[in-house]
Order: structure tokens, then C-alpha cells, then sequence
């Protein structure tokens, strides 16, 4: 998270790590909403708009949600990156597979599993979809660690500059 | 929507938009930041692809 250094105005607002840890709650929570809890309101709006609209793209575009698997372990870093959107994870959770889950089990209930990801990837959009979608959940984390630095006042101005 | 440009260029402008936006402060730099990396992203994936036409689909 590079700084402009010609760009610092207004005191920092060194508010500590309780409020740190709360606006990355809420950053996670709704994306934007930790930099419009803590004073950058239309830049956390800017961050909503963004974040929600590569999100709804990946979703209309058929993209999959994934599931961590213990046979293929990179699997589990692509969960995190859709758990990342927060809530809104659990839209695509069920549109990809119908219901709540976040983790291929072993035995007889991962073959329904597999079916529901196979037919959303024939759709001719799914891999645009899917990149949308992981882009969305990787962007809030972003936006997660940028909260918690204008929490602790690493990147912090009290101000917005006229847009 | 089934254009791989139209995708590729939305795409583009929403992470060029959010790294304007999480990098620069003042908005006039936001907006070159934006502007740079929207047009390096489109001009390097056509590149990219212009690079691969040779090579088989299959």
C-alpha cells in the first residue's frame, strides 16, 4: 500500500488497534464499509460500487465459487480469496452448488458436489465468471489491510479532497 | 455479454479503477493511475494474444 508522499494531509488518526480490528470487521462485512467508517466516506463508496459490481459480473456471468479439497491444497487459498467478499460469499456458494459450503468432503457427498460444479462450468462464461468473482473476494482483502493502515494511521488523513 | 474484448476491457477499467483508488490520494493522480493502467492492461492482452495467434487452439 504505497503512500504518495505529497499527498498526506490532515493528522493521522492514530485511533489504535480496537478500532483497527472493527473497521476491518466492517471492511469485510460490506466492502468499503471500513474506509467510510473511518471519515473517507466517498472513497468508501467508490470501494462498494467496485467491489459489488465485479462481484455481480462474476456472478451473471455463471462464475464457480470454490471449494477447499484436501487432494489439491491450492484449492483452499481460491476459497479464501471468495471468502473474502464476505456475507455476499454465500450467493455464490448458492448458485454453484444450491447450498452453504465451503469444503469438498470425502465420500459419497462429494460426487453431488462435483456434478453442481460441472454444470456450472459448461456455461460458455464460467471462466470470466470465476475470475470476476475471485477478483471481487481478493479486492476486499485488500481493502481489509487498507482499513486496518488508516486505522493505525499508517495511511491516514481525516480529510477527503474535493472529487 | 460474450465479447472477450468487451470482458477483458471491463475487467480492465474495474481494477484499474480500484488501484487508482486505493494507491493515490489526489484525484487528478487517480485518475492518471487509472487511466495508465487501464490502457497498459488492454494493450497487453492484445498483445499477449497477437503473440500467441500462431500456436494451436487445441
Amino acid at each position: 500500500m504505497s503512500q504518495d508522499p505529497g499527498s498526506s494531509r490532515g493528522a493521522p488518526l492514530g485511533t489504535g488497534r480496537p478500532l483497527a480490528l472493527l473497521s476491518c470487521a466492517l471492511a469485510w462485512l460490506l466492502p468499503g464499509a471500513g474506509h467510510f467508517f473511518l471519515g473517507r466516506r466517498t472513497r468508501g463508496m467508490a470501494f462498494l460500487g467496485i467491489v459489488v459490481t465485479t462481484y455481480l459480473i462474476g456472478l451473471g456471468l455463471d462464475g464457480r465459487a470454490y471449494l477447499a479439497d484436501r487432494e489439491h491444497p491450492l484449492t483452499a487459498l481460491a476459497t479464501f480469496a471468495n471468502v473474502g467478499i464476505g456475507p455476499l460469499d454465500v450467493l455464490q456458494r448458492r448458485a454453484t452448488y444450491d447450498r452453504l459450503v465451503w469444503q469438498l468432503p470425502a465420500g459419497p457427498a462429494r460426487e453431488p458436489l462435483l456434478a453442481a460444479m460441472r454444470t456450472r462450468v459448461r456455461s460458455q462464461n464460467s471462466d470470466y465468471g470465476t475470475a470476476f468473482l475471485l477478483t471481487a473476494g481478493l479486492m476486499n482483502l485488500l481493502l481489509i489491510l487498507d482499513a486496518y493502515d488508516v486505522a493505525v494511521g499508517r495511511k491516514a488523513t481525516l480529510e477527503e479532497q474535493p472529487e | 455479454m460474450t465479447s472477450h474484448f468487451g470482458l477483458m476491457a471491463i475487467f480492465s477499467l474495474l481494477v484499474s479503477a480500484f488501484f487508482a483508488l486505493l494507491s493515490r490520494d489526489v484525484p487528478r493522480e487517480s485518475w492518471r493511475v487509472f487511466w495508465v493502467m487501464s490502457a497498459s492492461m488492454i494493450l497487453a492482452s492484445l498483445l499477449v494474444a497477437f503473440v500467441m495467434l500462431p500456436f494451436p487452439l487445441g
